[in-house]
């Protein structure tokens, strides 16, 4: 891991103790004390730019590998500013003090009950209110479950996305799919049956092109932190087919993509050995307006929350914006680089399997959102990096759920040079690419065997 | 009157359908919002065939045999709802494929003798073979849920497939095969014939100790059989090679023989043709009604699935008893019933999927000519006075016996990293094992000439990615342990997902039955006369597989070049 060492143990030192002790929960009332702070640590002002020029301004604020795209010219950097405080809304943030004690990791390191010993069929609010990350040697597994948690709130959903082959020499193709989510975990509608014991079950079904158009995966996620059920419906044989629960890190349809690095992070927590490496000021990458304002869901009768009609731009890439000079995948005109803090979190898979050595995951603090992932191989050479576009959006009555997410994921193979995009809100050549929460449709029963061959043709 | 019914029926039924759409499309729950999505592709496939196969000299007899240009696309409906009603329209959809041969035009004169039209409902001439313009599926999914059950109630013309088998039809027995342009290089979603019928699908959450209780229940009045290229005298259509074969084999009797050519020959002058193939399928309707069902559930991981089907057979059982009175032998399709059993489970501990099934059939019809009764004609005039013959006058059995047939596969898939091959992703293998037995059967050279008593196969399939998905290559094995082997291997390449091409490479390997390459008569007279097995001899060796009994597949190969858009 080719870390600035000098700069993050420096940085480490002062703020380490400071957050050792995070309140990931934050509800910041003087949260613009704290963006000046660091705007004053980092030395920068809203609106700079950077690039391969003056790269050095950031040569302690990205991940070293980040550090030479913006040095060889690949990507620059505008730094932005928040508006608004972009923690956790306060109901969150409250209802997570109500967790402390009440759970606890077992000897497979899954998530139990402190009392029962079992897993929990339904949690709100963050699961360790108080890690301690630094000390506690699960420190960085439990806030990973935090994290699991606090960027999981949505209950269930439909969503349009994108998976985009992108070369050096630009974009090459594209895959849309629809995801149906359902999360038993942290719902905004409160605890529902949940007879098998799942923490969730999702669907992915592509919708073009033609060739691949029909083809449905159904995941099951248990509670007993054990492999995933994965069942593909393929619709050149009509039939539902049983996969490998096993094959989160392959390609996804020969992309730079896996099933795991889903906004950001969608293993088994326990699938993974966590390791606190540290913490520190980096520059934070979202779309722009996401500096200024959230993206609003909008009610519908059926009690039902969606993208506003006049949809936002997601987070551009290169190839999207006419006369780019920089990487066609680097991210482009409407992204912006806030100061934050950051955990640095190492995760090393415990499947001998997996086809990833050890993955960095660099953490936004407060709102548990990870930006940047940086892969290793087996051998321990670096292989690639993703960034995660952050946004935030907000929803439900009498008050405003906050929480954030990605609506672009842009890798980058260094091996292979080449990327892929993953587009999940905003528009996509003009299409908008929208999300619906609490959609009536997206129930229990859609996520069956059964119901999976009938899903698409 | 047969005709009458079924076109009665099968437009009351389609009449029906559609009014059921439409009432359902404009009643008071009506949608206030209908997503639509529609895409299709638009590809073009030439297939070369080396006549004698690769193993008896590489690319040295090479014909066109198919450029099929062709066009598929499908419409979906999705009506979207303000409130989750209790009964709604979940989707309307439609595919169509329109297709245009071009060899027929390219290949004129080696195809001139092929029927121009197809003379009876099932028997295809060149004109279904050159063009194609089929509404293929048509259905709309009505939908109804519950608390903890949902219903799926699809109706019209489409597509089930059941089992858990690649490659094989074990379970999966529902919609016959159009084997008459395109056998080797299309998915199973090509090839299967679409059907009309009511489909309703059931899931339960859980049952006591069953997770993810499923049924489904099937309604078929649209009773057709698998397809093939035109029967017609000749046989020369390019995928009619099991009928010419048979055309060329020769009817076996304890004492005298003849080939269907030469029967031809007397059929000509007796009833003014030659001897014709003529499919009697029961009629459509609800009289004959194909039904079936499949329940399944889930224990701790273990999938299973028991199956029944009541239906008609799709292959067809060789009736010979009125060859004489009419010069015509008739493919039947006898009603049987299919008991079924199917499994799977992911093994964590070595990361692959166990799954196999099984099935009983009742009746199967096999070739059987025990019980045949000849009639001896002087026929020397039309076979040179080399031999009397003798044809099945009808007064015996019909040719075929009903038999019950056991089959079973069992399957084993896992992914592995293999750097050395592919750096990038992992390689998927799945292999089967497959085995037929038929109850009480002893094969006969003589009698039951088509057919041991039991059929194993093995079967090897593999592929990857290479170059972030854009090259997808595949490796098809299979093996019979009579000797024989098929193999079929491909490379598509796209870039940008649109528009691809693919290369095909199908073999059949192995020893062609009697020892040579090329498509020799047949004859089973010989041993019944005593006399020494002959070179072009098929039927006397050891060598009964599917590969080579009735038609001799050994000698074929084809390559297929194919380009293609997506949208």
């Amino acid at each position: 891991m080719k870390f600035k060492l000098s700069a993050i143990i420096g940085l480490t030192a002062l703020l380490a103790v400071a957050f050792s002790f995070q309140n990931a929960t934050a509800y910041d009332p003087d949260w613009k004390e704290h963006q000046k702070e660091l705007f004053e640590k980092v030395g920068l002002k809203p609106g700079e730019h950077i690039d391969e020029n003056n790269w050095e301004k950031c040569e302690a604020l990205l991940p070293s590998q980040m550090v030479e795209w913006v040095k060889k010219g690949w990507m620059d950097i505008t730094v932005g500013e928040y508006k608004f405080d972009p923690s956790p809304d306060k109901k969150w943030a409250e209802d997570s003090k109500k967790n402390a004690g009440k759970y606890k990791l077992d000897d497979t390191k899954n998530l139990v009950d402190a009392v029962t010993g079992k897993p929990p069929k339904y949690t709100y609010g963050e699961l360790f209110p108080n890690v301690d990350i630094k000390n506690d040697p699960d420190g960085p597994t439990k806030v990973m479950y935090n994290r699991s948690v606090a960027l999981n709130r949505m209950g269930n959903y439909r969503q349009g996305s994108t998976i985009e082959w992108v070369g050096n020499k630009g974009f090459e193709r594209v895959i849309e799919f629809k995801l149906y989510k359902y999360y038993f975990w942290s719902r905004p509608d409160g605890e529902q049956p949940n007879k098998k014991g799942l923490r969730y079950t999702d669907i992915i079904a592509v919708v073009r092109p033609f060739d691949l158009a029909g083809t449905a995966q159904l995941t099951i996620r248990k509670l007993d932190g054990t492999k995933d059920d994965l069942y593909v419906y393929v619709p050149a044989i009509r039939r539902v087919k049983r996969m490998s629960g096993a094959n989160r890190s392959d390609p996804f349809m020969g992309s730079d993509f896996t099933s795991d690095d889903s906004n950001s992070w969608a293993g088994l927590t326990n699938s993974m050995t966590w390791k606190y490496v540290g913490t520190q000021t980096a520059l934070f990458c979202l779309v722009d307006w996401a500096l200024e304002t959230t993206n609003d869901m909008v009610p519908h009768s059926d009690g039902s929350w969606s993208d506003p009609p006049n949809l936002k731009q997601g987070g551009q890439v290169g190839y999207e914006v006419e006369g780019w000079k920089r990487k066609p995948w680097a991210p482009a005109t409407n992204a912006r680089f806030v100061p934050r803090t950051f955990n640095v979190i190492e995760a090393t898979p415990v499947d001998p399997f997996y086809n990833y050595g050890k993955v960095y995951f660099w953490q936004d603090q407060d709102t548990h959102f990870t930006n940047y992932k940086i892969y290793f191989d087996k051998a321990g050479e670096y292989w690639k990096s993703s960034i995660y576009y952050a946004f935030f959006f907000t929803w439900g009555d009498p008050y405003k759920k906050k929480m954030q997410g990605s609506n672009v994921h842009v890798f980058y193979d260094e091996k292979t040079e080449h990327a892929t995009i993953l587009h999940s809100n905003g528009k996509f050549f003009g299409r908008p690419i929208i999300t619906e929460y609490q959609v009536p449709m997206v129930n229990q029963k859609l996520f069956t065997v059964n119901r999976l061959r009938t899903l698409t043709k | 009157m047969n005709k009458l019914l079924k076109a009665v029926t099968g437009k009351l039924l389609k009449g029906a359908t559609t009014g059921l759409v439409f009432a359902l499309l404009f009643c008071p729950n009506s949608a206030n919002a209908l997503e639509t999505d529609f895409h299709g592709r638009m590809q073009s496939t030439y297939v070369l065939r080396d006549t004698d196969g690769f193993q008896y000299g590489f690319m040295d007899n090479l014909e066109g045999v198919q450029w099929r240009n062709e066009l598929k696309f499908e419409l979906t409906l999705r009506p979207e709802y303000e409130e989750q009603h209790f009964v709604r329209v979940e989707k309307i959809y439609l595919a169509y494929r329109g297709a245009y041969d071009a060899i027929f035009d390219l290949r004129q004169s080696a195809y001139e003798n092929i029927r121009e039209k197809s003379p009876d409902d099932f028997e295809l001439g060149k004109d279904d073979l050159e063009t194609e313009n089929d509404l293929r599926e048509a259905f709309i999914d009505i939908a109804a849920e519950t608390e903890d059950q949902s219903f799926n109630l699809r109706l019209g013309r489409q597509i089930v497939q059941w089992g858990e088998a690649d490659g094989f039809n074990v379970i999966n027995i529902i919609n016959p095969q159009d084997n008459s342009t395109m056998m080797f290089f299309e998915n199973v979603d090509d090839l299967a014939t679409p059907l009309w019928m009511a489909r309703l699908n059931y899931s339960k959450a859980d049952l006591g100790f069953i997770e993810n209780l499923g049924l489904e229940l099937v309604a078929i009045p649209d009773i057709r059989p698998h397809l093939f290229a035109p029967t017609d005298s000749p046989c020369d259509a390019p995928y009619a090679f099991w009928f010419k074969d048979l055309r060329a084999w020769t009817i076996p009797h304890p004492m005298f023989e003849i080939s269907t050519d030469e029967f031809s020959r007397l059929t000509q002058v007796l009833y003014g043709h030659p001897v014709e193939f003529k499919e009697d399928v029961p009629s459509s309707g609800l009289d004959n009604l194909e039904y079936g069902a499949r329940i399944e559930g889930g224990f701790k991981g273990f999938d299973m699935a028991l199956y029944y089907f009541h239906g008609f057979q799709d292959d067809p059982a060789m009736d010979f008893s009125r060859a004489l009175t009419e010069g015509r032998y008739y493919f039947r399709h006898p009603e049987q019933d299919m008991y079924g059993v199917s499994f799977n489970k992911y093994l964590a501990s070595v990361n692959g999927v166990i799954r196999g099934e099984g099935c009983m059939i009742s009746k199967v019809g096999l070739v059987d000519l025990t019980g045949c009764n000849g009639t001896q004609l002087d026929t020397s005039s039309l076979n040179g006075g080399n031999n009397p013959l003798a044809i099945y006058d009808g007064t015996g059995a019909t040719g075929y016996s009903l038999q019950r047939v056991y089959y079973s596969l069992i399957g084993f898939d896992y992914d592995r990293w293999i750097p050395w091959l592919n750096k990038g992703k992992n390689m998927s293998f799945s292999f089967q094992a497959y085995w037929r037995h038929i109850h009480k059967w002893g094969y006969d050279q003589q009698y039951r000439p088509l057919d041991k008593q039991d059929n194993y196969r093995l079967t090897g399939y593999f592929y990857t990615d290479y170059w972030h998905g854009r090259i997808h290559p595949e490796l098809f094995v299979m093996y019979d342990p009579e000797n024989t082997w098929m193999t079929m291997a491909s490379a598509k390449y796209t870039r940008d997902g649109r528009w691809y091409c693919k290369i095909s490479v199908l073999g059949f390997w192995g020893e062609s039955p009697g020892g040579g390459g090329s498509e020799g008569a047949t004859s089973f007279g010989n041993a019944v006369l005593g006399l020494p097995n002959e070179p072009d001899n098929p039927y006397t060796g050891d060598s009964i597989s599917p590969f080579t009994t009735p038609s001799n597949l050994a000698h074929i190969t084809e390559v297929s070049f194919r380009i293609g858009y997506n949208w």
